[in-house]
């Protein structure tokens, strides 16, 4: 099943950060701002790009993909093993 | 208790050291916090440091005879690195440089040695970590005999489908044995092929025939 795409965020770990602020300047979007309880993710900024993942020190910050084979109307049932 | 003595006494190597032991230890290492793309150690250099990593991420890179750095591999926390050269007394394997933000334990070669012929739960923690060490490297090494990247990374897609999983660009490479700028440009490459296609947080495999075959090494 494919997830909804409007759904799928960044997804922070807020025991782990320890509010550094290096994801705040690797944002190429602006799309994260450092408030009283952590890093705060402006979900409509995001683009998903990975530069604040690659960046956070403690693993904080994970960009997953969820793969999935593509509807039928793309290619046909395949078993895939 | 200071900040090099809560590292040392939770990190798994010195688990279960007494008091005086700890302290032993503590005299011995250097707690460093350091800035990203900074420089640790040279490759070909003799080992001077053993590193442990506590926080954050370093790039080990080697250098090819035309002078390009390839990164080869990206430690994460947890991970010790010179270790190989302390005890053989070889020139060091690869460049380190910071990724990220890092905090890291340093040992001289010299006081390393000495915990590990002074202290055998430490030699045989950190002998215990060669092990695994070793099983995973064995079993990478016949998928990089017979592999290339772009065949590893196809069969990898195929079979987190079929599981249904989720992974981030770094956990595909970790799987593969390779760095995730690696696994990015061989994703961009399939996705030109027509191979998948990628959206925010999904990868749809569009063509599975393509990349099956490409998973057995035929040409496609």
């Amino acid at each position: 099943m494919i997830p909804d795409e409007e759904r799928i965020v960044p997804e922070i770990n807020s025991e782990l950060c320890v509010r550094c602020g290096d994801c705040l300047s690797a944002c190429p979007e602006g799309a994260l701002s450092l408030g009283e309880e952590g890093i705060i993710l402006d979900e409509e900024k995001c683009a998903y790009c990975g530069d604040c993942e690659d960046i956070c020190p403690t693993g904080a910050i994970a960009l997953p993909f969820a793969i999935v084979l593509a509807p039928l109307e793309d290619e046909e049932e395949e078993d895939v093993g | 208790m200071d900040e090099l003595t809560r590292y040392i006494a939770e990190h798994p190597y010195f688990a279960g050291l007494s008091a005086a032991e700890l302290a032993q230890v503590c005299r011995m290492a250097r707690v460093r916090h350091l800035g990203h793309g900074q420089v640790l150690a040279l490759e070909g250099s003799p080992c001077e440091e053993v590193f442990l990593l506590l926080e954050g991420r370093v790039r080990a890179l080697k250098t090819s005879p035309e002078g390009r750095e390839q990164v080869v591999r990206e430690l994460q926390p947890g991970e010790g690195f010179y270790l190989v050269p302390a005890l053989d007394g070889g020139p060091l394997p690869v460049t380190t440089i910071t990724a990220t933000r890092v905090t890291l334990l340093s040992f001289s070669q010299e006081d390393f040695l000495f915990l590990l012929e002074r202290y055998p739960t430490v030699a045989r923690r950190v002998l215990v970590e060669f092990a695994g060490r070793l099983r995973r490297l064995a079993a990478l090494t016949g998928e990089l005999a017979l592999r290339t990247v772009p065949q590893r990374l196809a069969r990898l897609l195929l079979e987190s489908a079929r599981a249904g999983r989720r992974m981030t660009q770094r956990e595909m490479a970790a799987q593969i044995g390779t760095v995730r700028e690696v696994v990015a440009r061989a994703l961009t490459d399939f996705e030109r092929r027509g191979w998948l296609r990628r959206r925010r947080g999904i990868i749809e495999l569009v063509d599975v025939r393509a990349l099956q075959r490409l998973g057995l090494g035929e040409e496609v």
